[in-house]
């Protein structure tokens, strides 16, 4: 006899299923999915006016799971990555730019190692981190970037553990590695459906790099360097910060090619205040001769300007996965595909 | 041989029997009982414990080939479109989810660590990752049952056959003789949605494609989706010319004098 559920106590909690596991053993598809709560799967419409037409309103596609510490990745992989280059650099010289060199290799390995921490934590379930690289999959830029960060973290511990000859060329492997960490993950943000990252994906990669840079350098501009070493400093700063402030006008140009696409990005607070904190980091910097309080305060100003653009073109993208316009539009003027594919497009 | 779905949605009733089965067979937990207040559709969405869903479409414009006044109700079951060229699939760095030998798009659950990269992916917004259980789930077009030689479970509830399971040849066969068929009786906006790479260059076609009467922004079908991996030559050529840019720069900023 199956007791009454209301007042047998060895009920299990209530998952929602309304089967009794006492009649046989559950062995479906969807049975190994966990329930701790009944989630109402209402999604919320957009708040965007509705212009053409949509089902209610509703988004098109689902947001994306990813909280903060993605957009903390973004600004930490890209400062780690930009650091073992201008490291892996400085061995160049013959009079060795010691500063730099151990700066930036303790930047490389310590940003590789929170770098780690952050996308583990963000994972559904973190204990399954390793699946990453059971295999090669080049058509997944997450997968390619798990196999860039891991040898860079690998270099990036050699760099600072292993003595002379052999550090130095961990060092030079961090670098190399380095270079596609800054970037790889915007290739990751435009293979998605996600309008506004999917159209900027041409610009987005270039706003990376520069952007990595420019972290590299405002964080070296906290420390205090002798002098030849501040020039260079200055040096890769001002390019970098210049090419930052280019890109990110590239990318909003880009997204603007599509009025909808480019809204939430023209619209959000962290990308406006990227670009004031860049200028004003580059102007700082430009600034011949100055005092190492002056010098830090670019620092500063470069660094929030970083992370605000990582933080803001995040957000921005999650904001227009929200608005179903946004892809109809970008998808009705030709822009997802070759422009010839619109011909076969179904009836308007 | 590649078996599909051809949910055609001029049979529909609303009735929401794939949506039953698709729970019971699969044993997914409920999605709380909310009422939304879009018409009869009290499901809003796909999700990763709603592999089926039906959406209501209320408008005040009469079908072809029909006197019932200025109304129409269009009806449509949702699902995972199992696209021949996949984002999510393409896009996952685990390999959790895999093409079956039956041309479905499946994800494994005891591979999936939960990454939520395939959700972005999908340019359908089917895939979702369910918060409590920390992976990502999506229709399997029960895969279970068609390893027993045995209908999907949507497709064997429906009781006017508006979703039909099948060899995916004879399906588009199938549907393109209905089309014709509405299409003769009056109903001359019908139209098949994703039925082949021909038609929906984007995802190589749909194993789970539509007929519809309205355009598909009226269902929440995207007019054109593309696989997100279509588009990346350019932006890999970009990014490898950006890092190079960096190294330059990091060089030369070091060796100038």
């Amino acid at each position: 006899m199956i007791a009454d559920p209301e007042t047998d106590v060895s009920r299990p909690v209530e998952d929602g299923r309304n089967i009794d596991p006492r009649l046989g053993t559950l062995a479906g598809e969807g049975s190994h999915q966990q329930v701790e709560r009944i989630q109402a799967s209402r999604p919320t419409p957009s708040n965007e006016l509705a212009t053409g037409t949509t089902y209610y309103g509703l988004p098109l596609l689902k947001e994306t799971p990813w909280k903060w510490a993605i957009p903390a990745y973004l600004y930490v992989g890209g400062l780690a990555g930009a650091s073992a280059a201008l490291a892996a650099s400085s061995l160049l010289r013959r009079d060795s730019l010691g500063t730099i060199g151990r700066t930036g290799r303790i930047l490389a390995f310590g940003g590789s190692v929170v770098s780690a921490a952050f996308l583990i934590q963000d994972l559904g379930r973190p204990s399954r981190f390793i699946y990453m690289l059971r295999v090669f999959r080049p058509s997944s830029p997450m997968n390619v970037g798990t196999w860039i960060l891991s040898a860079f973290g690998g270099f990036a511990f050699g760099a600072i553990a292993l003595p002379g000859r052999l550090g130095d060329a961990a060092c030079l492997g961090a670098g190399i590695f380095g270079l596609p960490l800054t970037s790889y993950t915007a290739v990751l943000l435009a293979n998605t459906a996600v309008p506004l990252w999917q159209g900027t994906r041409n610009a987005l990669p270039l706003l990376f790099v520069s952007s990595a840079a420019s972290s590299a350098a405002s964080a070296l501009e906290l420390f205090d360097l002798p002098a030849d070493e501040a020039r260079v400093v200055r040096r890769f700063s001002i390019a970098a910060k210049l090419a930052d402030i280019l890109c990110a006008i590239a990318v909003q140009r880009e997204a603007n090619v599509v009025e909808r696409v480019g809204r939430p990005l023209r619209k959000n607070p962290l990308w406006k205040a990227a670009k004031v904190c860049v200028l004003a980091s580059l102007v700082v910097s430009v600034v011949p001769r100055k005092s190492r309080w002056l010098r830090i305060a670019g620092g500063v100003l470069g660094t929030l300007g970083a992370a605000a653009t990582r933080f803001g073109v995040f957000e921005a993208g999650r904001h227009s996965s929200r608005d179903p316009q946004a892809s109809f539009e970008q998808q009705r003027a030709g822009m997802s595909l070759a422009s010839s594919v619109t011909t076969s497009l179904t009836p308007a | 041989m590649p078996q599909g779905f051809f949910t055609d949605t001029t049979l529909c009733i609303g009735c929401k029997a794939c949506e039953v089965a698709c729970k019971q067979w699969n044993q997914l937990p409920d999605d709380g009982f909310d009422f939304t207040g879009f018409s009869y559709d009290n499901t809003a969405q796909l999700g990763a414990s709603t592999w089926r869903h039906v959406a209501f479409v209320e408008r005040p414009v009469p079908l072809g080939g029909t006197q019932l006044g200025n109304f129409s109700w269009l009806m449509m079951s949702d699902v995972c479109k199992h696209c021949a060229r996949a984002g999510c699939l393409e896009a996952c760095p685990t390999g959790a989810i895999v093409r079956t030998e039956f041309g479905t798009v499946y994800i494994q659950p005891e591979i999936c660590n939960g990454c939520g990269y395939c959700i972005s992916a999908c340019p359908f917004g089917v895939v979702d990752r369910r918060e409590d259980d920390g992976r990502a789930w999506k229709c399997t077009l029960c895969y279970d049952r068609l390893k027993a030689d045995m209908t999907p479970a949507c497709a064997k509830a429906c009781p006017t056959a508006s979703i039909q399971y099948g060899d995916l040849v004879q399906l588009r066969v199938k549907a393109k003789e209905r089309v014709v068929e509405l299409q003769s009786r009056g109903l001359a906006e019908a139209y098949l949605y994703g039925v082949d790479a021909e038609n929906q260059p984007g995802t190589g076609g749909l194993n789970a494609f539509f007929l519809l009467v309205d355009k598909p922004e009226a269902y929440n079908l995207p007019p054109d989706p593309v696989v997100p991996t279509k588009l990346m030559k350019r932006s890999w050529l970009t990014m490898a010319g950006a890092a190079l840019g960096l190294g330059v720069l990091a060089v030369s900023a070091v060796v100038a004098p």
